[in-house]
């Protein structure tokens, strides 16, 4: 792979030298200096605000520019790394750079749109001076309906599977439990604990509040990310049962695995898995929902699921399942799009669990492929009816963007709706759950 | 000197209108609508001349009215509302407590279409509003009590209003300001602004203050036998506090009361507005 480089530079210096200081107690021993990071003010300008390019567009990169905010020179060097989604290293470089007092350095990055091949880049700089030292990245996509346009078929007996899976659920006693509890009083709102049986004999806990105005309320079902306990959660006009899956929180009585081992629980054996447990504490949460509605004016016509990590997957695949939910929210989906997790180096989670569990010869890459498709929400997308809204980041480290993307671009429904979230790491922003507010309401038909 | 004091009674019915200005700001909701009925009871007692030396009305004067609107809005996009206000008003002028003019009509009735320009983190939004303005009554009879210019208008504004989610949390306001003409020679051209700043107490309950200016502005050369009779030249500041309680997740009713503090060509208005907004 090549890429064209055009470098201006505004300034040119001698360099400073770095003097050492001064060795006060006779022990040769050198006094440690730290890094101002407001020395250097760094700032990438994109050639394309949204960071999307194409074939047809002339430039693909950007500008990187440093303003020297001292009253000295300054010079350092530049230490360019492009890695693509998978966390391949395409290319790496140094440069150097010079500075006046309070002067500035551009130097434009730009990549041949006839070299690189369609998918979401990283381009990482980490930034050196002797008084500065700091990394900046930019993330970008070319072509990305075509990077996502190639999905692998879903297993033969992937709707055989669910369909067994949701026999089993029901041959399950549920004892659902719904206990008042007024010690975590809050006005206007009745606070409950829920707590019910699911498949392998797991108790899964969670929380019910409920608007005390008695009136229908909709319902919002948010369901745990990976080992992210919920706590009760209160909404104006809306009741919320927070579900927390089994390893998580106070459901994690029988499953007391650290943060790296839970997942890996009996994951060559998709009928025994923890994934496969996890989905189906998700669905009898719906049987929660139906089982106080009477007593607790829930309006059980109005049901959003919402879920992030692992718990937007659980809610993808509710949504797929279940008619009865008319909204999807999912929050920076991880544990999605296993073929491509898998065969990366990324050393995001949960990559590297599983990564690491092949590495050891515990299994091979193929039979844990095998065994994951059956929990990827790529695959649960085309059974979705209801409306969704997907929020995810570009430059999110545990989940590739263009999985994501895979996931929106496999969605039959019509009224599907996504944010993309440019650079903001593995969470979303503030203008994403503003923008949720709105949506939530929408959904609920509410003013 | 009597028609020179008797046409700002004709310009204060316009002052009510701009009372109902301060509703819009915040999304209506894709596909949803609010109604807003409203109704204000206003009078002045003096008025401030044209250097703004306050006077009281000769023979214990007071212009009184009774302002009934309509407020709506339906939102067609997550973008785009449609907004209107239809009033109704009862006018009358006393002197030692005999009404010696009177007039009920229809005034004129607002259309626009407000445009959200950017609606940031969903807490705040920046909106464009464009609106005309046709006038509902026939042609009157000379009366000092007009419902408005006769004439056809346009205004449009921009808006800012949010919610705070760090300093004051949970606070809310609501900004314009916006120009408004009347297709006519003559004009008038008016400069307004309306600042609005609300508390919400606990869920049901909330206060909130605002402050309404207005400069109204005129070539008055061009003088019919229609238009003879109104004052084109003013401008007030006004101070509004109103109480809301929310009665439930679709209705919110309000009570509050308002003064005109200074002013240049108007009465000194007071009084006080009870409206209702439903929201589905």
């Amino acid at each position: 792979m090549l890429m064209a480089f055009l470098s201006i530079q505004v300034t040119a210096q001698k360099p400073l030298r770095f003097s050492e200081p001064n060795n006060t107690n006779g022990n040769n021993a050198y006094v440690s200096y730290s890094k101002d990071k407001t020395s250097i003010k760094p700032r990438i300008i994109a050639f394309d605000k949204k960071g999307i390019y194409t074939r047809k567009d002339k430039f693909i990169g950007y500008t990187l520019r440093l303003e020297n905010n001292l009253r000295q020179d300054q010079n350092g060097e530049i230490a360019l790394k492009v890695v693509n989604q998978s966390g391949v290293v395409l290319h790496q470089d140094v440069a150097s750079f010079n500075m006046r007092k309070k002067g500035e350095f551009e130097k434009n990055y730009f990549f041949d749109g006839k070299q690189i091949q369609p998918g979401y880049y990283t381009s990482t700089m980490f930034i050196s001076s002797a008084q500065y030292a700091d990394t900046i990245s930019y993330t970008f996509a070319f072509e990305p309906n075509t990077a996502t346009a190639l999905v692998s078929n879903a297993p033969s007996d992937f709707v055989n599977f669910w369909d067994q899976a949701k026999r089993e659920l029901y041959n399950t006693r549920a004892d659902i439990a719904i206990r008042p509890r007024p010690d975590l009083f809050r006005k206007h709102y009745n606070t409950f604990e829920v707590e019910f049986q699911s498949t392998d004999k797991a108790i899964i806990y969670g929380w019910l509040t409920v608007p005390a105005n008695k009136s229908p309320q909709p319902v919002l079902y948010i369901i745990s990310d990976y080992q992210g306990e919920l706590i009760p959660e209160y909404r104006k006009d809306v009741a919320v049962l927070s579900i927390n899956t089994r390893g998580t929180g106070a459901s994690n009585q029988h499953y007391n695995f650290g943060y790296d081992q839970l997942g890996l629980y009996n994951v060559s054996d998709k009928n025994r898995s923890y994934l496969k447990g996890a989905y189906l504490d998700g669905l009898r949460g719906l049987d929660v929902i139906m089982q106080a509605a009477n007593a607790n004016f829930l309006d059980t016509r109005k049901i959003v699921v919402q879920g992030a990590g692992l718990g937007a997957g659980i809610a993808a695949c509710i949504g797929a399942i279940d008619s009865r939910v008319i909204g999807i929210v999912m929050e920076a989906p991880s544990f999605i799009g296993f073929n491509n997790l898998l065969n990366s180096n990324s050393q995001g989670f949960p990559a590297y669990m599983f990564n690491n569990y092949i590495a050891q010869r515990k299994s091979t890459r193929e039979n844990l492929i095998n065994n994951l498709e059956y929990f990827d929400p790529i695959y649960f997308a085309p059974y979705i009816s209801s409306r969704i809204l997907v929020g995810f980041s570009s430059n999110n480290s545990n989940t590739p963007a263009q999985n994501v993307l895979q996931f929106i671009n496999q969605l039959r429904v019509h009224k599907k709706e996504k944010y993309e979230c440019k650079n903001c790491g593995n969470s979303l922003n503030k203008r994403f759950y503003g923008f949720k507010e709105t949506w939530l309401k929408e959904r609920f038909g509410q003013p | 000197m009597k028609s020179n004091i008797l046409k700002i009674f004709a310009t204060l019915f316009l002052s009510i209108s701009f009372l109902q200005t301060v509703k819009a700001g915040f999304p209506v909701g894709n596909g949803r609508w609010l109604l807003s009925p409203t109704y204000t009871r206003y009078f002045a007692d003096g008025y401030w001349d044209n250097t703004g030396i306050f006077n009281n009305f000769e023979n214990k004067g007071r212009y009184q009215s009774d302002y009934f609107g309509l407020y709506g809005g339906i939102g067609i996009g997550r973008d785009v509302d449609l907004v209107f206000n239809i009033p109704f008003v009862q006018q009358r002028y006393l002197e030692n407590g005999q009404i010696q003019e009177s007039l009920q009509a229809v005034g004129d009735i607002t259309v626009g279409l407000s445009y959200f320009l950017n609606h940031f983190d969903y807490y705040k939004h920046l909106s464009i509003t464009g609106s005309l303005i046709f006038p509902a009554y026939p042609s009157i009879e000379q009366t000092y009590l007009l419902p408005g210019f006769n004439s056809t208008g346009g205004e449009i504004k921009m808006g800012l209003a949010g919610t705070n989610t760090n300093t004051l949390k949970d606070t809310y306001y609501d900004v314009e300001a916006g120009i408004r003409t009347y297709f006519n020679a003559g004009g008038p051209t008016m400069f307004f602004a309306n600042a609005t700043l609300g508390v919400p107490f606990n869920e049901d309950w909330k206060l909130s203050g605002t402050f309404n200016l207005v400069s109204s502005n005129s070539s008055t050369g061009f003088l019919t036998p229609t238009n003879i009779f109104i004052n084109r030249d003013f401008s007030y500041l006004r101070g509004n506090i109103s109480l809301g309680r929310r009665i439930n997740r679709n209705i919110t009713w309000f009570a509050s009361i308002f003064r005109d503090f200074t002013g240049r060509s108007i009465g000194q208005g007071q009084g006080f507005s009870t409206y209702m907004v439903f929201k589905f």
